[in-house]
């Protein structure tokens, strides 16, 4: 990866985290060190998860297809990394 | 014929009316009625020399194969104990143990949150095949009453889940009651945005639908707004059935949502009280009503409101029956009867059945309303919320109802712990100080709450009711706005 790809790659781990925080009303707040703590641990609920999900939809202009993988939401890096993907 | 194989051969009769309508769809898997009664025949065969004992702990999956599953259940003799497919592992393995359910079965595609011992495959040549997991740690819990066919339970909002049993007979009878209340014919395609162990899927979109030739959709994967209108609009429903809270995030469609429910002609909701603002956003976007049904768990549906009578719960339905003490202004406790209530709580050391219903089979509910002279229901509050502070007896929906007056505020939740009343209040750019002024004015002095807590918004479960962990989460942060009157001691 090169060295934009890299820093891009990071910023949009970091608005995840932004969003996450915000739609959860700072309950979840991940740091850059939890990146693939699985988000049920740091207290992910699946109403969070939905108000989450709504909003990454928002904010990347992707839609999440119906069949999508329960284990892509697993952490930021799975989420973003799906993204990444897309 | 055991209680429960009732079922399944009704279902049976059902699908020999219409085998080729088509019977349950999800997940792009469609089965016709022929289909459905073959697995339930083929899959009830095998349960049936495969499970021991009659209690069997059932997972279920919003796909056709589940449906299949559950009935094939029925079929075999044995009573299935609708499980919430949300219990983690080690919930879900307690609450068998509790109810002495040696066996859990539930489908392929489900995953628990660890991985249950003892898991056999079930014989059956279908895509999805359930499976079983024998527990031999629990002891079987012996006989249930003779006529329960199913166990369902309680939300376990107020503490741990209790285990309702249930005859044939309630079960045909509430079907045969929501059918005739919400006209459900085989010409119905009915999308269902909740799990069918909850109430408001059990109670509007199983056997309702399939005794009556309908199609039920149900929602596999993600429930985000978009995959569901997406859904919707392959689906066209004539019927969609979700919790308030994820109707209101479906608004956020706008026009693909209006679209999607283009032949729709009947949206229902339940669980939990429908925001006002909501309901009429409901209609400007989709130009449909939200109808409504109230009931509680041991009684299922007591009445319907098909959405035409704004703030109604609804009027009884057929069979039913209300009592209600209180009058316009001054609620009073409502008491339920249904021709289809729960028989017993299966045995878990807690208070029998009997005790939460007179001798005249009236359960007390914890709801707090009226009848209006239209026959409809008001509910306004619960039971449970009346305070008693210094002798002076109260309703706490009172003091939301009087916070909520001041121009502004878009939500309150008032409750008391060890004697501290918090008034809880959202209401973007109003200070304390004025929520303060305004309940001196407005409300009996004793009645004016200790603390007021701004909160950016309310936090509801995803069946809209108030999470009041989450709240108190929300108002330990500092930087939210805190008031006191000092006066607590």
């Amino acid at each position: 990866m090169n060295q934009s790809a890299a820093q891009a790659d990071a910023e949009l781990r970091t608005r995840l985290c932004d969003v996450l925080s915000e739609v959860s009303q700072g309950k979840i707040t991940v740091s850059r060190a939890q990146f693939q703590a699985p988000l049920k641990d740091l207290g992910m609920d699946s109403v969070t998860l939905l108000s989450f999900l709504v909003a990454v939809e928002d904010l990347v202009g992707i839609e999440w297809p119906a069949d999508i993988p329960k284990s892509t939401f697993a952490s930021i890096d799975s989420i973003a990394d799906y993204i990444d993907s897309a | 014929m055991t209680p429960s194989a009732r079922l399944g051969d009704v279902l049976l009769d059902a699908c020999a009316r219409t085998p080729a309508h088509p019977a349950v769809v999800a997940g792009g898997d469609a089965w016709t009625y022929a289909r459905l009664a073959e697995a339930v025949r083929h899959v009830g065969e095998d349960l049936r020399l495969r499970l021991d004992g009659t209690r069997c702990m059932f997972v279920p999956e919003p796909l056709p194969s589940s449906v299949a599953t559950l009935f094939a259940l029925f079929r075999a003799g044995k009573v299935p104990f609708i499980a919430d497919p949300t219990w983690p592992a080690a919930v879900l393995l307690d609450i068998c143990g509790t109810f002495g359910c040696r066996t859990v079965v539930a489908g392929s595609g489900h995953s628990f949150s660890e991985p249950l011992p003892g898991r056999q495959p079930v014989r059956d040549d279908r895509r999805s095949p359930p499976f079983a997991w024998t527990l031999p740690w629990i002891a079987d819990g012996g006989a249930l009453h003779p006529s329960t066919a199913f166990v369902r339970f309680s939300s376990g909002s107020t503490g741990r889940p209790r285990a309702l049993e249930f005859s044939a007979s309630a079960a045909l009878e509430a079907a045969g009651t929501w059918r005739a209340a919400a006209a459900i014919s085989e010409r119905d395609r009915i999308l269902c945005l909740a799990t069918l162990n909850n109430g408001l899927a059990f109670n509007t979109s199983l056997l309702s639908a399939l005794l009556a030739g309908a199609t039920l959709h149900l929602h596999a994967g993600l429930p985000t707004p978009g995959a569901i209108v997406r859904n919707a609009l392959q689906v066209l429903p004539t019927i969609l059935v979700g919790f308030p809270f994820i109707l209101e995030l479906l608004l956020g469609q706008g026009e693909k949502l209006r679209r999607s429910l283009g032949e729709a002609r009947l949206v229902v909701s339940s669980a939990a009280p429908l925001p006002a603002d909501v309901a009429t956003r409901w209609q400007d976007v989709t130009g449909l009503p939200i109808g409504h049904y109230y009931g509680i768990a041991e009684t299922g549906p007591v009445t319907f409101n098909d959405g035409r009578t704004p703030g109604s719960s609804g009027t009884p339905l057929p069979g039913t029956r209300i009592r209600a003490s209180g009058r316009e202004g001054s609620p009073g406790p409502i008491a339920v009867r249904t021709r289809y209530q729960a028989t017993a709580y299966v045995d878990d050391g807690g208070p029998p059945l009997t005790d939460a219903a007179d001798a005249e089979g009236y359960f007390l509910t914890s709801d707090l309303g009226h009848l209006a002279a239209d026959g409809g229901l008001r509910i306004v509050g619960r039971a449970g919320r009346v305070a008693n502070l210094a002798g002076n007896k109260f309703s706490l929906d009172a003091v939301e109802a009087a916070i909520g007056s001041l121009p502004g505020i878009e939500g309150v939740h008032v409750q008391i712990r060890d004697g501290v009343m918090t008034a809880y209040v959202h209401g973007p750019g109003i200070p304390v100080d004025a929520v303060r002024a305004h309940c001196l004015r407005v409300l009996p002095p004793l009645q004016v709450p200790h603390r007021i807590r701004q909160v950016p918004h309310l936090p509801r479960s995803a069946a809209g009711k108030i999470s009041v962990a989450s709240l108190e989460l929300l108002s330990e942060r500092p930087n939210r706005t805190t008031y006191s009157t000092g006066e607590e001691t």
